[in-house]
């Protein structure tokens, strides 16, 4: 991660401002996305979230338990630092990480090939609810869009870029 | 890193952790003690002074209930005197045929024979739900098992025996039921066939007073069928 201490014109987000607005709006999207699949696991009782992951049967089982805990406020706390623009490139690395495990776990399952029920990716009483075929293809621009953001490093109207400017 | 810029992402967390606190608060219990008195219109499966009751919130077209079923007859075997299984409608919006398997559920059990009807809508599930209009398979299901056809169509169209399933569903989702199947052994919640099976025993086993011994979830239980939400 680039130190925000290091005072440098060109690290403030330059290039056309089409591309600039696309890309805010890129990290925000991903941002509320993660958010909002964050909050609706931590409200609901941790045993829904833990059934889903058990279900899928790819991780072992011993650890499913510590995963249905720690998983959402990972989403929770790095698809907020996401939408704020805070610690951009570790947020986007850190979410990009989190998409390519979805991606590895719906893409090992046969839940892909039947297509039926629903992922379980936004929780109970969430009015989203995606099939495990859709969830896919918004996992996988999702984590494009991870890959972006953590190349470009930082997007305006964020808060890295006021930081940096209030130097 | 500075200490300004480390600060504010320490209050963005506090924050966070602070709102997620009070909103859960706010959220009804979800912990669902047994009952001590079992209404008339309860659907159950053995004795009804066992010291461990299950309930049930299942769905009859979702696979992954179709899959908690070996789990629970083997359960009920191994312990017959010691549990008793309440099966709480829950049909999913997602599933087409799932209302009226319920309708035609309850229809059963209106004329006494839910669980012999419970059996053959889990067993004949993968054939009855790519059915265009799986009713008439309802129907002849019926007949076969001996029950009144006409008292049966008569049930199938009730907005009595409707709004009884839904009421039922009702119940499971103000204890944030969300997905199929969910089981509360004793109040305690358990989410899908392979936590059934995973920690099913353990928790009877701990309100039975025996030793628990730890066991992995076998394969007996298909891998594949996520529990499924309600929308």
């Amino acid at each position: 991660m680039e130190s925000v201490n290091e005072p440098s014109l060109s690290r403030i987000p330059r290039g056309p401002r089409p591309y600039r607005i696309v890309w805010t709006f890129a990290r925000i999207w991903v941002g509320l996305i993660f958010f909002y699949a964050g909050l609706s696991k931590l409200l609901e009782p941790v045993e829904n979230f833990r059934g889903v992951i058990a279900q899928y049967q790819v991780i072992p089982y011993e650890r499913v338990g510590a995963i249905a805990l720690i998983l959402p406020w990972i989403e929770l706390v790095f698809g907020t630092f996401l939408i704020l623009g805070y610690w951009e490139t570790v947020s986007a690395a850190v979410l990009g990480t989190v998409t390519l495990g979805f991606l590895l776990i719906l893409g090992s399952s046969n839940v892909l090939l039947e297509g039926g029920g629903d992922c379980g990716c936004f929780g109970a009483n969430s009015p989203i609810h995606l099939s495990p075929r859709q969830v896919f293809a918004m996992d996988f621009l999702n984590f494009l869009i991870c890959i972006k953001l953590y190349l470009r490093k930082r997007t305006p109207w964020s808060l890295d870029t006021f930081f940096r400017r209030a130097r | 890193m500075n200490s300004r810029y480390l600060f504010t992402g320490l209050i963005i967390i506090f924050i966070l952790a602070t709102g997620v606190f009070f909103l859960k608060k706010k959220m009804p219990p979800s912990n669902l003690k047994p009952s001590t008195v079992l209404s008339a219109g309860e659907k159950i499966k053995g004795p009804a002074e066992a010291p461990v009751e299950i309930i049930e919130y299942s769905d009859f077209q979702c696979p992954a209930c179709r899959d908690a079923q070996p789990v629970l007859t083997k359960l009920l075997a191994e312990y017959p005197e010691k549990i008793r299984i309440v099966f709480h409608h829950f049909p999913l919006p997602s599933h087409r045929w799932a209302a009226m398997a319920h309708q035609a559920a309850e229809c059963a059990h209106e004329q006494g024979k839910f669980w012999e009807y419970h059996d053959v809508l889990y067993q004949n599930q993968s054939s009855w739900s790519k059915l265009m209009n799986p009713a008439e398979t309802f129907l002849r299901d019926a007949g076969e098992m001996g029950l009144q056809l006409d008292d049966f169509v008569q049930c199938l169209s009730s907005e009595k025996v409707k709004r009884r399933i839904l009421e039922e569903k009702a119940v499971g989702q103000k204890l944030q039921v969300s997905s199929t199947p969910t089981l509360f052994i004793n109040g305690e919640r358990l989410v899908g066939p392979i936590e059934l099976q995973a920690k099913g025993p353990l928790i009877l086993k701990k309100f039975l007073g025996m030793e628990a011994s730890e066991a992995p979830p076998s394969q007996t239980v298909n891998a594949q069928n996520p529990p499924e939400w309600n929308p």
